[in-house]
């Protein structure tokens, strides 16, 4: 399934890196592959926590990894072993950036098979609901949705030339 | 009886700091003794100030990297004369060139990819582990590079 692409052209390396990263990651933390459904079927104007990285070496572009509420939950249960972990507590938004920033280890790697060299920023983390973000002027954005059995979530790929294509999370 | 080894966990990350400690713990390698810091500057004042048979160290950390504490770690090491403790990168680092730069250039012993595993834990780090404990076992690393039992200074004064 392709990426659904809002504006503007995303090298089609960095989304399929992207997808690639989020089936082999997903299944090793989880157990299973997580299911690629289209954008619009999935809410996303509900309480999210998400994991921002940014990318940079040939194509400057960033990652957000949106996890709606119970997803989160969820996920971090898993992640913990068991323990629960509340939406708003610090745990929560250290396993989101760490989340992503083990996503973003396989996106590189992703990356450098394809020939496209690329380095990872530091996680952030931002925590929302129903934000609506408008890219820079000449940027593009991409959206790419999952369904798991543990919720579904969604990725916001933004890509620009000037390096500034994440400014804030949101869909 | 075999000493506890004495741990250095590094990550800026809380919530990582207690997953290396518990599946460590589970993977039964040693009875470890744990120590945490929560980024390079802070790890690298307590290697200074304590002493640690083995490090687990995040990469992706601010203001200082897992490589470049590894690199320090081993300058400290070298200057002061005391035994290479066993270092281990735990990272979600995954391209080759990044690993050889961290074991290769700047001296770390063995790394661990996230996420990983409790099994993980023990097919990777069984080799530093056991040094780690050989090195608990002979009293720590903080003696010169070389000394036997019973040599030194006290060694020969009493021996």
């Amino acid at each position: 399934m392709s990426a659904d692409v809002v504006n503007a052209t995303i090298p089609q390396e960095i989304t399929t890196a992207v997808q690639a990263a989020v089936g082999k990651t997903f299944e090793a933390m989880y157990g299973a592959r997580p299911e690629e459904r289209p954008a619009e079927e999935i809410d996303m104007d509900v309480p999210y926590v998400a994991g921002i990285i940014s990318f940079v070496g040939d194509e400057k572009w960033s990652l957000c990894w949106m996890l709606p509420q119970p997803t989160a939950e969820r996920m971090a249960a898993q992640f913990m072993g068991g323990m629960e972990v509340p939406f708003d507590s610090e745990d929560m938004a250290d396993i989101a950036g760490e989340l992503v920033n083990i996503l973003a280890g396989e996106v590189v790697a992703q990356l450098e098979r394809q020939g496209m060299p690329a380095q990872m920023s530091l996680p952030t983390v931002a925590r929302g609901a129903g934000l609506r973000v408008f890219p820079d002027h000449g940027n593009g954005v991409a959206r790419i949705a999952y369904d798991s059995p543990l919720g579904n979530f969604w990725f916001r790929v933004a890509y620009g030339s000037d390096g500034a294509s994440h400014r804030m999370p949101g869909h | 009886m075999a000493a506890k080894v004495r741990a250095l966990v590094v990550d800026d990350s809380g919530v990582m700091r207690k997953m290396v400690m518990r599946s460590l713990t589970q993977a039964e390698l040693a009875d470890f003794e744990f120590t945490e810091a929560a980024d390079g500057a802070e790890a690298f004042e307590k290697f200074k100030t304590e002493a640690f048979e083995i490090a687990f160290i995040d990469w992706n950390m601010p203001n200082m990297t897992g490589v470049d504490l590894v690199r320090e770690i081993r300058r400290y090491e070298k200057e002061n004369g005391f035994e290479r403790i066993p270092l281990v990168m735990v990272t979600s680092e995954k391209t080759m060139g990044k690993m050889q730069e961290a074991l290769d250039e700047a001296g770390a012993d063995a790394y661990i990819a996230k996420p990983f595993t409790v099994d993980d834990l023990r097919a990777k780090l069984q080799k530093p582990v056991a040094r780690a404990q050989q090195l608990a076992d002979a009293g720590g690393a903080r003696k010169p590079a070389g000394a036997k039992s019973g040599g030194g200074f006290f060694g020969r004064l009493f021996g």
